[in-house]
Order: C-alpha cells, then structure tokens, then sequence
C-alpha cells in the first residue's frame, strides 16, 4: 500500500513534468512578450533581465495553481499574471532601454502588445486593464500611431532627453 | 480591408520580429519557486486550521468546566423571618 507522502510525491512529479512540458511550448512566445512589454532588446542573450525575471515570477504562480487551473488554459493564465504583474510594477518601466517599444509608455505597450500581439479580444483587455473598452481602443490606435511614425510620442513626465536616444 | 486594420497589420508585423532566447533553466527555477510558493500557502492552511481547531476544544472544554446554561445561584439571600 502506498503511503500517503509516496502519493503525494508522485502528483509532485507527475505536475512538474506537466508544467515542464507547458514551459517547453510556450516560454519563446510568452518571453518575447515580456520583452516587448519592458521594451528590452532583444538581442543578445540575456540582454533582458527584467523580462526574464516577470516572466519566472508569472509562471511559477502557475505552477502553483496548476492543481486549480479547472480547465483554464495555462497560456492565457500565464499570460494574464505577466500583464497584472507589469502593470502592478509599471513605474519601474517607464525608462527606455532600446527595444522595439521604447518610443511608447508603459501603458501603450501593454495595449499594444496584448492586442495586437497576443490578439486578445477588446473586452476582455478591457476587463483585465480595468478600464472601458473605447479607452483600449483609443489607446490602440495611439500606440499604432505613434509606431507607424504618424504621430508624435505621447509626452511623459520626468524624461527630459528626446525619447529613442541614446544619452 | 479596412485601412485601419492595414495599419494594424503593419505594426503586428513590427512586433513579430526577432525573438529573444529562451534560458535553459526558466521552467527549473520557476517549478522551484512555484513549490516554495505552494509550499507556503499550504503551511499557512495548516497553520489556520490548527488555530481553529484549537479554538473549537478550547472553548469545549471551558463551556464543560463552567456549563454557562446552568442559570446563576442567586446572590440575594431569601428574606429572613419568622424567629
């Protein structure tokens, strides 16, 4: 008869070999994501810590709840982590640092990326950014505007030097 | 099309560009801190339950001792007469 600590054990396993398996397929794109939001570049590796260090932190509350997830997909949880946690520690992004976004703010990239790079829907961005669905979309086209070079970026507070250069 | 959704497009392909290399060790270092985390949420579910439990025998065990249903022995002595 097994034990109950044997059995335990082996959910253990069995879960982390479930999760490895779900990190396997979908860390590059939940990465590239990450880096897209702390608008780190991308190149070399290891050139983007603080999207690294998001993404450990969003992913291993999934693992934690991988038990719980009720057939929510552990993609979209994931994700879902990475845009609440960027957005809790939004202060910390406002410095560009050479990558594709830099030109945007924090919150444009957030939009912009979930949008138009994880193609999610305009409501639920909306319920999950807290804000209506027309802010989403204005702030949509903003940052797409602003990407195409057709509007100039939106002014932030404490940044002196032009945006995009380098000092 | 619409030229909106052109535009769009011509920022989804922007975004879709190179991606940045996976570290090897992410699944690893996020399975061990998830653990830790699990780990700890479910000593602080033991640690409440405990507490409730202790609370339940505490106050079984003053409710047997001190039986609060039993009315109060009175305090004021009946009139005394009669002698």
């Amino acid at each position: 008869m097994r034990t109950v600590r044997e059995r335990q054990a082996g959910r253990e396993r069995r879960r982390a070999q479930e999760f490895e398996t779900f990190v396997a397929g979908a860390a590059g794109r939940l990465l590239h994501t990450a880096t897209l939001l702390t608008t780190e570049p991308m190149q070399p590796p290891g050139a983007n810590p603080r999207a690294q260090r998001m993404l450990t932190a969003a992913l291993a509350r999934t693992y934690a709840q991988w038990g719980r997830l009720r057939g929510e997909d552990p993609y979209d949880r994931t994700r879902r982590e990475l845009a609440i946690r960027f957005a809790h520690e939004v202060w910390r992004h406002h410095r560009p640092r050479g990558g594709l976004l830099d030109r945007l703010t924090p919150q444009e990239r957030l939009v912009l990326v979930l949008r138009l790079y994880e193609g999610v829907a305009e409501e639920q961005a909306a319920a999950l950014l807290g804000v209506p669905v027309e802010r989403i979309r204005a702030i949509c086209n903003r940052s797409v505007a602003t990407m195409r070079g057709t509007r100039r970026p939106t002014a932030r507070w404490g940044l002196q030097r032009p945006l995009g250069v380098s000092p | 099309m619409s030229r909106s959704s052109n535009r769009e497009d011509e920022v989804r392909r922007m975004l879709d560009g190179p991606h940045p290399q996976v570290p090897a060790d992410l699944a690893q270092r996020a399975t061990e801190r998830g653990g830790r985390l699990l780990r700890r949420r479910r000593f602080a579910r033991r640690l409440v339950q405990l507490v409730a439990l202790a609370a339940v025998v505490a106050f079984t065990v003053w409710a047997v001792a001190a039986q609060p249903w039993q009315p109060p022995p009175t305090e004021t002595t009946p009139p005394l007469g009669g002698w």
